[in-house]
């Protein structure tokens, strides 16, 4: 019957978490982890088949922390049918049509001006845009040397090439602070965080 | 009775309630969770900032400690391992129960000693062992506005932490010292944290206050009548605020506990008969069992009686 090949057919391809419940728990806890420990490479464990080109730790991250209430902008490139299909399927987001409305943005690593994005106002800072970066590379090559808070002295890692004048742009950014955006990069089932507060230098 | 028994087994692993069908684990829905989480995330990016949030009706009253126990419910997992106080002691009613609380909801594991558990909830105390990276501090908090007490209106106090105009903190303080010679604010002393946002440390002693500077734990704070939710990341700068000629100092006592003989805990004045006399013992039950359990012939009084 019709109406039940259309059904079919709206059903995502791939596989999110087993128990969402738990499994959202616990990739939480990695992405809170990894967000009061900039710098940090954390791991997600979960059993999941994004489909392409979402990275594991990517999924894992919209299936634990989206819901109805959370808009999500997602840069062309990425912005595949079955990625918008698997996402609304097991999250019930909504997807935003400009990165100023979303409150999440999935971006590869060409980005676009960090004006694009809403970093929120001085009264309400937390109103603003958390960027999750899908990268080529997340290692503890000393490419980036980070210091802020929830950092002892300081972390070198590397998030991979992304585009130039991006972290003169994101520094410019911080003297609006608390105004500013919050960064996750992504690759395959690892991730980085960059709070607002971390200082970056590149090396 | 079960609270005998918890004192009895004094640091064991406390009995596992029986578990509750019919809820979710750790009682709260998981949309409820997600909402709490992505608050939380926001308020360790912009430590000190109190975030908004959508604070549920919990199963017991507002003021019994439903932000810590929001919190707790949503970053809790299976093999978490979790220990309440309350003012430092895990034995009172408020500890006990919301003990008894996550182990019949969530079937994790409780104890009582401060070193084994990874999620801490907290009531006006932190624990006299220093915590490490690996757990997660979650404090109690009634007032989450430190402005509050100098101007009701949130419009105000709003703008006042936009534009970190903070001037009104140091005249109550200068007022305080002024009229009294030192800063008499003994509890819920303010901090400013990362240099940027002043904060209520909630009404632990000012005792605790240094401990919170450069923490390697995670602390988060909830006030669920308030709806908000703060952090302060690890090895963030917490400062008690002062004066160059009035410098921040903590409580000091004569006495050292009369159980276990500690002379660096913080110390509570409990009055032991009709006749007023009174001893002072540690308020960090852990702590001071921990110390009583290395001394060889068990606790002796201030009068050299071995109780």
């Amino acid at each position: 019957m019709s109406i039940n090949k259309h059904v079919i057919d709206d059903l995502p391809t791939g596989k999110a978490f087993n128990n969402p419940s738990h499994d959202s728990q616990s990739v939480f806890r990695q992405i809170l982890k990894s967000m009061a420990e900039p710098g940090s490479i954390l791991t997600i464990n979960a059993q999941l088949v994004p489909p392409h080109p979402l990275s594991i730790a990517t999924a894992a991250i919209c299936l634990s922390l989206f819901d109805f209430e959370t808009n999500l902008w997602i840069e062309t490139s990425l912005k595949t049918h079955e990625v918008i299909k698997y996402l609304k399927f097991h999250t019930g987001l909504k997807i935003a049509d400009k990165p100023k409305k979303a409150s999440f943005c999935i971006l590869g690593t060409s980005i676009p001006s960090l004006d694009e994005f809403c970093a929120g106002t001085a009264d309400y800072p937390e109103n603003s845009s958390t960027l999750i970066i899908q990268t080529d590379e997340i290692s503890t090559r000393a490419q980036l040397q980070f210091e802020g808070p929830g950092i002892k002295t300081n972390r070198y890692v590397s998030v991979g090439s992304i585009n130039k004048g991006f972290w003169s742009d994101r520094e410019e950014l911080q003297s609006l602070f608390p105004r500013g955006l919050d960064l996750v990069f992504t690759q395959n089932n690892k991730m980085i965080s960059v709070p607002r507060t971390t200082k970056i230098d590149v090396l | 009775m079960a609270i005998s028994n918890q004192s009895e087994k004094a640091g064991n692993s406390t009995e596992t309630p029986e578990i509750l069908e019919g809820y979710n684990f750790a009682y709260l829905d998981d949309q409820t969770k997600r909402m709490i989480r992505r608050a939380i995330l926001k308020a360790v990016a912009i430590p000190g900032y109190q975030v908004p949030f959508g604070s549920r009706e919990m199963p017991l009253p507002f003021g019994w400690g439903t932000g810590g126990i929001q919190i707790t419910a949503s970053i809790i997992g299976k093999d978490d391992i979790l220990k309440v106080i309350d003012q430092g002691a895990d034995d009172t009613t408020n500890a006990i129960n919301i003990r008894n609380f996550f182990g019949k909801t969530a079937g994790i594991e409780t104890t009582e000693k401060t070193t084994e558990a990874t999620v801490i909830q907290t009531r006006h105390r932190i624990p006299e062992n220093p915590l490490s990276a690996k757990q997660i501090l979650v404090y109690q908090v009634p007032i989450p506005e430190p402005l509050r007490w100098l101007e009701q209106r949130e419009s105000e106090t709003r703008k006042m932490h936009a534009l970190a105009e903070y001037g009104v903190m140091h005249v109550g303080l200068y007022e305080n010292i002024a009229h009294f010679g030192r800063v008499t604010t003994s509890y819920n002393y303010p901090v400013q944290v990362n240099d940027r946002y002043i904060m209520s440390p909630s009404p632990i002693p000012k005792f605790d206050n240094p401990k919170m500077d450069k923490m390697p734990a995670l602390q988060l704070f909830g006030a669920g009548r308030e709806k908000r939710i703060y952090a302060v990341p690890p090895f963030t700068k917490v400062k008690s605020l002062d004066f160059e000629d009035h410098p921040f100092a903590i409580e000091s006592w004569e006495e050292s506990c009369a159980l276990c003989g500690s002379s660096n805990s913080f110390l509570d004045e409990v009055i032991i008969d009709d006749e007023g006399s009174r001893m002072f013992v540690c308020s960090d039950s852990n702590f001071c069992r921990e110390e009583t359990e290395k001394i060889k012939d068990g606790p002796v009084t201030s009068s050299g009686e071995t109780l």
